[in-house]
């Protein structure tokens, strides 16, 4: 038997699910604004909870490093992996893969602060548009087989893979187009560092299409 | 200013529980606080903060079993959207300047046979919005006046006068029903 006191618990219960449930949930999109700041709260909760570094004597740091530069030798010797750094990408090779990432993106902003754009031929249209966080924006567009699909990211956040068994990439430097293309079967990818951004064009068009399209891109 | 908030996360836990609560509440949030104060921005903002308060409270909250967290961080957002539209109309909250209030009133003298499970939901429906939320966090959630004052962003004397009418105005209500 339930007392006065846990009947009207109870009650509180089921009035607070019902009076929840008719709490209504936009289909709201999230300012730009909003997402910054939700981003730099989370960002922040990181950093105050990232484990403390370790305090390593001389010793053990001494016999890390020769570790790490004996094993960095063995792998570029055996062909594994090396990197370099081209038009401002730093590239790490692997046997199937390459993983890129940007240098130098202190300067560059932490968020995307203003949204670019490219001019696309008439006969394509928006297949879909997401953007994951303030740090990734990207637009897709389609006509039959065809898609053009442009992206834009901060430099600190850029860090893409690209098949490279069998293929391979080259660097593209037009004076105004700085980066890297690198060609699959069916569609390529350009990729370039405008200094504030990096931004990528993934297309079924061809190489010099895929440039002149490029050059088209500014704010919105 | 964020700094002093969040100098109060200290656990991966506290971490993974606040963007949880993002996934799991936001929208919500901002349907309160939209219905309130009927503009996005000031919605969006009315969420960021909630969230704010959430971190500067949230030792309480995180002690809040999982069924009752999503009513009481609607709570959270419609307080802090109905301080925004209070600023915005520049109307100020009135000053309530009493001393603590015992409180010694118990509702299970109240309660009897008489009244069914659905009688009782009808007098809880009845309290004005306030009402049910000051009781919600107070009755349901356990949480002593101090701690919803933290919550609310009031003083914890003006929480126990809340508390203290609004079971007064239940005791009526339900008073009322069985006549």
């Amino acid at each position: 038997m339930l007392s006065g006191e846990q009947l009207l618990k109870q009650a509180f219960s089921e009035v607070a699910a019902i009076k929840y449930g008719q709490v209504p949930e936009y289909r709201h999109i999230f300012s730009l604004r909003y997402r910054i700041r939700k981003h730099k709260l989370l960002r922040s909760l990181e950093r105050k909870t990232a484990p403390e570094p370790r305090a390593h004597t001389g010793r053990f740091r001494l016999k890390y490093l020769v570790l790490a530069i004996i094993m960095a030798c063995v792998l570029v010797l055996a062909g594994v992996t090396g990197f370099y750094i081209v038009n401002g990408f730093k590239f790490t090779t692997k046997p199937t893969h390459t993983l890129v990432l940007t240098t130098g993106w202190e300067d560059a902003p932490e968020f995307i602060e203003q949204r670019y754009s490219i001019d696309v031929p008439e006969e394509y249209s928006i297949y879909r548009e997401e953007t994951d966080s303030s740090l990734i924006y990207f637009i897709e567009y389609r006509n039959n087989d065809t898609f053009i699909r442009f992206e834009q990211y901060t430099k600190k956040s850029f860090n893409a893979t690209y098949n490279t068994e069998g293929y391979d990439y080259e660097e593209i430097d037009d004076g105004r187009i700085k980066g890297f293309y690198i060609r699959w079967e069916d569609y390529g990818a350009l990729v370039w560092d405008n200094g504030d951004y990096v931004l990528e064009i993934k297309s079924t068009l061809s190489k010099e299409e895929t440039i002149e399209l490029a050059k088209t891109a500014r704010i919105r | 200013m964020l700094s002093i908030y969040l100098s109060m996360v200290e656990t991966d836990e506290q971490r993974t529980f606040i963007e949880q609560l993002y996934k799991t509440y936001e929208r919500k949030m901002y349907g309160a606080a939209f219905d309130i104060l009927h503009n996005k921005h000031d919605a969006e903002d009315a969420v960021h903060s909630a969230f704010v308060r959430i971190i500067e409270n949230i030792e309480k909250i995180i002690q809040i079993p999982a069924d009752k967290q999503g009513y009481y961080i609607v709570i959270i957002s419609r307080n802090i959207s109905i301080d925004i539209c209070r600023k915005k109309n520049n109307s100020e909250m009135p000053i309530e300047n009493i001393d603590e209030i015992e409180d010694r009133i118990s509702f299970d003298d109240v309660i009897d046979s008489r009244l069914t499970a659905e009688s009782i939901r009808k007098c809880i429906f009845s309290l004005r919005e306030s009402d049910f939320e000051v009781l919600y966090l107070n009755l349901l959630c356990e949480l002593p006046a101090a701690d919803i004052a933290g919550i609310l962003a009031i003083k914890p004397t003006t929480v126990s006068q809340r508390i203290y009418k609004a079971k007064k105005r239940l005791i009526k209500i339900i008073e009322e029903q069985k006549c």
